[in-house]
């Protein structure tokens, strides 16, 4: 697991250190680094993702593990891919298209999805019996206008997976006739049995057209990714959002504020303040709601002029 | 040296300056984003800390969920806590201030006061009698060289709610040329009442009970 992680030169990310737990959520207005954390630890590089284009400077990503282990890899002055350490840790960026994980899939063994989602179905299909039926144990406990989740086979060659109405034993739908937040929600419970697993697993906006109400169950069972409780390893989890309520569901430790510098436009990363002899306090006035004192403004990563 | 103020007010007309997209909550605001209470505020702090009023800084106000605090939200004893609680010890204020009307009941200040009995954070509720624009008219001679030739009001801490609010409604309203469409005449509105604020003798306002009670407040707040 990645304890600390430093990124110098990277897009926005000038000269960024900051501390990671198994799950980590950041949080901050739009543009403010929170998907360049991710892309640093993607597997691409361009010459525009160096910071303002400078072409003399050395783009570096130093990662502490809680072992002791320290990786590094970097892209020298005019170089064009990461150099570095071979095992630096891998990382899974979902970038999750709709589309994608709607798509009926060629039919082919898959244990991993692709970073845009798509495979659902295959490595759904490829999933024994059991894990497929705890899959959809989960994902009917959640979204129980359905009773039951399978793959089917399509035309020529392909499968896709299909929703079995709860009231309706015979009526089964199509991908496309479900709703985009069941539909992410399915692609979010396979994380965790993909083989094999990647180190780190970092997602933009896990919220997006989840109803409120589950998303305690997806932070849960992300946190059950994080810690180890499902698979065979602990997957290190980065979330980014701007949902309130998710916040819910985290601890305050477990969140850091993004912003950019007034002065020079980098990004700025800030922990809670939890160490402040006022903090139990400051949270109490707010119910102790971490969704709603984020709102305030008062801990920062928020818009503002 | 500076002096740090988040302050709340109750309306755009006291706390919103032309600009009203403001910083993140916590970081300063500019001196276009400065509403006439702030202006006013910022006389009074330098006035008595001998500062220039530009060492007179005022902090970008919380919020409440995604909204900005409306004035009935300052009226609320868990919404006011809020508002005044700042989770980043690096982004407090030196002082907070809520200025809210009295609207004719007596005892505002004395119970505001009592929902933040307990608060850490140094604070001023500041009452003016009934009203915020009763200080606005208080000089007749900043009245005269802003809007014009205009009657004495009577002692601005005997009049009924509402009524120097309405009285410097109709004084703006003869100065802001018909015909302007609304944004135009908000911008001019806001711009009369902070010239008012500018240009207000803080010895005549003085006189005023409810504003001496705030300097002596103010003044008690920031010493600690």
């Amino acid at each position: 697991m990645i304890r600390r992680l430093t990124i110098e030169n990277y897009r926005c990310l000038r000269a960024v250190t900051m501390n990671l737990e198994p799950l980590t959520v950041l949080v901050g207005a739009n543009g403010t680094g929170k998907s360049s954390v991710f892309a640093a630890l993607g597997s691409s590089f361009s010459p525009v993702d160096r910071w303002a284009r400078d072409a003399t400077v050395t783009v570096r990503v130093h990662a502490e593990h809680a072992t002791g282990r320290a990786d590094e890899r970097h892209v020298p002055q005019s170089g064009q891919k990461w150099e570095g350490t071979r095992d630096f840790p891998h990382a899974m960026v979902l970038q999750l298209d709709l589309q994608l994980i709607r798509q009926a899939n060629q039919l082919q063994e898959m244990r991993q999805l692709a970073t845009n989602g798509y495979g659902v179905a295959n490595v759904f299909g490829t999933l024994t019996r059991k894990e497929q039926d705890e899959i959809a144990r989960q994902f009917c406990t959640l979204v129980p206008l359905f009773a039951d989740v399978a793959v089917r086979p399509h035309a020529a060659g392909n499968h896709r997976v299909v929703f079995q109405d709860r009231w309706h034993p015979t009526l089964w739908y199509e991908p496309h006739q479900v709703s985009d937040g069941s539909i992410l929600l399915l692609a979010f419970l396979l994380l965790p049995y993909q083989s094999p697993p990647p180190d780190v697993i970092a997602i933009e906006e896990p919220e997006r057209g989840l109803h409120p109400y589950l998303m305690g169950q997806l932070v849960g069972a992300l946190r059950r990714l994080a810690n180890g409780e499902l698979g065979p390893r602990p997957v290190q989890v980065l979330l980014a959002t701007h949902s309130a309520e998710l916040l819910e569901f985290v601890e305050p430790r477990e969140v850091r504020f993004f912003n950019r510098s007034k002065d020079t436009g980098e990004t700025i990363v800030r922990e809670a303040p939890v160490d402040d002899p006022s903090w139990k306090q400051t949270l109490r006035e707010y119910d102790d709601s971490l969704g709603d004192l984020w709102l305030s403004g008062g801990l920062g990563g928020v818009p503002g002029r | 040296m500076s002096t740090r103020i988040l302050l709340y007010a109750e309306g755009p007309g006291e706390d919103r300056g032309p600009l009203v997209w403001l910083p993140e909550p916590g970081e300063l605001l500019t001196a276009e984003m400065l509403g006439p209470a702030h202006l006013l505020v910022a006389r009074v702090v330098a006035r008595d800390r001998n500062l220039p009023e530009a060492a007179v800084q005022f902090l970008s106000p919380l919020r409440l969920g995604p909204r900005p605090h409306r004035g009935s939200d300052l009226l609320v004893r868990k919404n006011l806590r809020r508002l005044l609680t700042i989770a980043d010890p690096t982004r407090r204020p030196d002082v907070a201030i809520v200025l809210v009307d009295e609207d004719g009941h007596g005892d505002r200040r004395r119970r505001l006061l009592q929902d933040l009995a307990d608060l850490e954070l140094p604070h001023v509720i500041a009452v003016p009698v009934r009203e915020f624009e009763a200080w606005l008219i208080a000089d007749h001679a900043a009245v005269v060289a802003v809007l014009g030739n205009r009657d004495r009001p009577q002692d601005p801490e005997s009049m009924q709610p509402r009524e120097a609010k309405d009285q410097l409604r109709s004084w703006i309203d003869d100065r802001v040329p018909e015909g302007l469409d609304r944004p135009r005449r908000t911008e001019q509105t806001g711009q009369l009442r902070a010239d008012l604020a500018r240009r207000v003798d803080l010895g005549i306002l003085a006189a005023l009970r409810a504003f001496a009670q705030f300097c002596e407040d103010l003044r008690a707040a920031l010493a600690d």
